[in-house]
């Protein structure tokens, strides 16, 4: 005759069982979830939470280009994927992104209303990248401008994940 | 002889096999317009499987140049339109067959909800029928960006920055779909990817197989008007698939001629187009979204997608409470406004 409470309740090897299996779980879920972390983390190439950006000075222009109030320069390097506009603001001179601050278009620099549209939602930014109309929320991204020996200079900001780098062959 | 060989070796012969498959199907699929509309979005995924491994054997997914400044993804792209014989009809049926398939699926949807055929036991079917209604939408927005031309480039932009909106989650998906903070070179293996690989054959696939089993399960409700009458899926509903995969092969086939597919500017990541446009299965988000601000645009359109999905559960908790006729008249009413505002919004997408 077996004693009546192992039917009932649990044995001592029933328990021992019991926190084996649950420490197996445990630990296969754990180590479940590294890999799988490892796997998504695979695929984020510029990083968990957004790579960090970098702030790049490039030459843009002579000052004498841009020395009157009004003034406005494109400064487009395809190559490098980098394109601003030079604007001479009262005197003060800025440096604006053209990527539309609400889903990402190109706007267009109108030179006689000294706005900028976005063809992609109709948004108006007025010409210090403030919003005048339409569904963004933010002004336009302002890139810090550095004038020296008469030359103005643009940080752009960029992300530090490139790929183009790794295409170019150089080093083959 | 073949049977035994058959019965020993994989333990059924084809007339068992036929006896398991079979079963009995309501006229009204052959008959009525309106019930027959389930099997049209699966022909078309099956032409488009098929158009569309043509057409992944020409794709080249590089974005970067090629030639005279133009993408290995572009190039690929013309020289399947205008260069190489035949698959020009190949492209052609391709994004046709991704319109039939969004216009049925929307068709088979008014359908079922209309007949009221998602009740209970049937509510997963809904659920799966939705989550088949969104990977189709995905899988157009997927292929769409494949192309590299203008329009291609900017709906991406456009569409994973709507996507980045998503609360909390939002940027990271952006990021993981683009590979990176903005569109890059590895940006178009992973569309690729979504496009062939993971949407059709890792969502779409078991999912049709899940709708199409449960389906099967519970039976089709029927409420058509003609009398009710059965007959047999193998073969004579298979057959008539058969014969309507023909009829849409012929006629896309024949529209293609008419209409050959084309291929805008290269894509300028400096320059947007004048006039940009998803595509037209997207208006009704894309206009609702230009009317309200754009987190409540997100967030109620998630909203919306959210209680379609779950209705069937919706209405059935509502019956609890509500009497029956009264829970009816509001289905009929939200599932109208929904019909025509979606409707009204597409066409004055159209005209802008
Ligand atoms: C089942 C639903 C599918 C839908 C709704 C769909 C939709 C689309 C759309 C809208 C395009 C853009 C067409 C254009 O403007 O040229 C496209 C392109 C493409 N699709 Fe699909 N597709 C589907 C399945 C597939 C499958 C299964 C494959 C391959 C196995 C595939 C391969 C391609 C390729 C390579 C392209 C780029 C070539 C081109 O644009 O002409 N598609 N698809
Ligand atoms: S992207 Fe510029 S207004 Fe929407």
């Amino acid at each position: 005759m077996e004693n009546k409470s192992e039917e009932k309740g649990i044995t001592r090897r029933g328990f021992f069982q019991r926190i084996l299996v649950g420490f197996g779980l445990i630990i296969s879920a754990g180590a479940t979830g590294a890999i799988a972390s490892q796997l998504l983390k695979s695929l984020m190439p510029s990083g968990w939470f957004g790579e960090p950006y970098v702030y790049r000075k490039v030459y843009a222009a002579p000052i004498t280009e841009i020395n009157q109030v009004g003034a406005s320069i494109i400064f487009e390097d395809k190559a490098n994927n980098r394109k601003a506009i030079l604007i001479n603001n009262g005197g003060n001179i800025q440096a604006f992104s053209l990527v539309c601050t609400h889903l990402g278009c190109q706007v267009f620099w109108e030179k006689e209303r000294g706005k900028f549209l976005c063809p992609c939602h109709t948004a108006v930014f007025a010409a210090d990248g403030s919003v005048e109309s339409g569904p963004p929320e933010k002004s336009l991204d302002q890139y810090p401008v550095e004038i020296k020996d008469g030359l103005v200079y643009i940080s752009f900001r960029e992300p530090t994940w490139q790929p183009e780098q790794y295409f170019r062959g150089e080093g083959l | 002889m073949i049977r035994n060989f058959l019965k020993e070796r994989i333990g059924i012969t084809p007339g068992e096999l036929k006896d398991k498959i079979d079963e009995k199907v309501p006229t009204a699929l052959a008959r009525e317009f309106f019930f027959a509309l389930g099997g049209i979005p699966m022909i078309c995924f099956f032409i488009q499987f098929v158009t569309g491994l043509i057409l992944g054997a020409y794709y080249m997914n590089y974005s970067g140049e090629l030639a005279n400044g133009l993408s290995a993804t572009y190039i690929s792209i013309r020289n399947i339109t205008y260069e190489f014989p035949v698959l020009n009809y190949i492209r052609g049926v391709h994004q046709l067959g991704a319109n039939i398939m969004i216009v049925s699926l929307f068709l088979h949807m008014l359908r079922v909800f209309f007949t009221e055929s998602y009740r209970r036991p049937r509510e997963l079917i809904w659920v799966c029928g939705m989550l088949l209604f969104f990977t189709t939408l995905g899988l157009g927005f997927t292929g769409y960006a494949l192309v590299g031309d203008q329009l291609s480039y900017w709906a991406t932009q456009v569409g994973t920055n709507i996507a980045a909106a998503t609360p909390v989650i939002g940027p990271f998906i952006k990021r993981l779909m683009l590979g990176g903070t903005e569109i890059n070179l590895y940006t178009m293996p992973r569309f690729f990817l979504l496009h062939v690989m993971i949407l059709p054959l890792l969502v779409l696939t078991p999912l049709i197989m899940a709708h199409l089993l449960l389906a099967r399960e519970h039976g089709i409700s029927y409420t058509g008007r003609t009398e009710k009458s059965y007959y047999s899926l193998v073969p004579n509903h298979i057959f008539n698939e058969y014969k309507i995969l023909w009829v849409l092969v012929f006629s896309f086939v024949a529209i293609v001629y008419f209409f050959p597919p084309t291929l805008g500017e290269p894509a300028n990541p400096f320059l947007t187009p004048e006039h940009i446009k998803p595509e037209w299965y997207f208006f009704p988000m894309f206009h609702f979204l230009k009317l309200v601000p754009f987190q409540v645009g997100i967030l109620s359109t998630m909203g919306i997608f959210a209680v379609m999905t779950l209705w069937p559960f919706i209405q059935t908790i509502m019956e609890m409470f509500i009497p029956l006729n009264v829970v009816r008249i509001i289905a009929f009413t939200c599932g109208t406004i929904l019909m025509v505002v979606c409707m009204l919004f597409t066409v004055l997408e159209a005209l802008v």
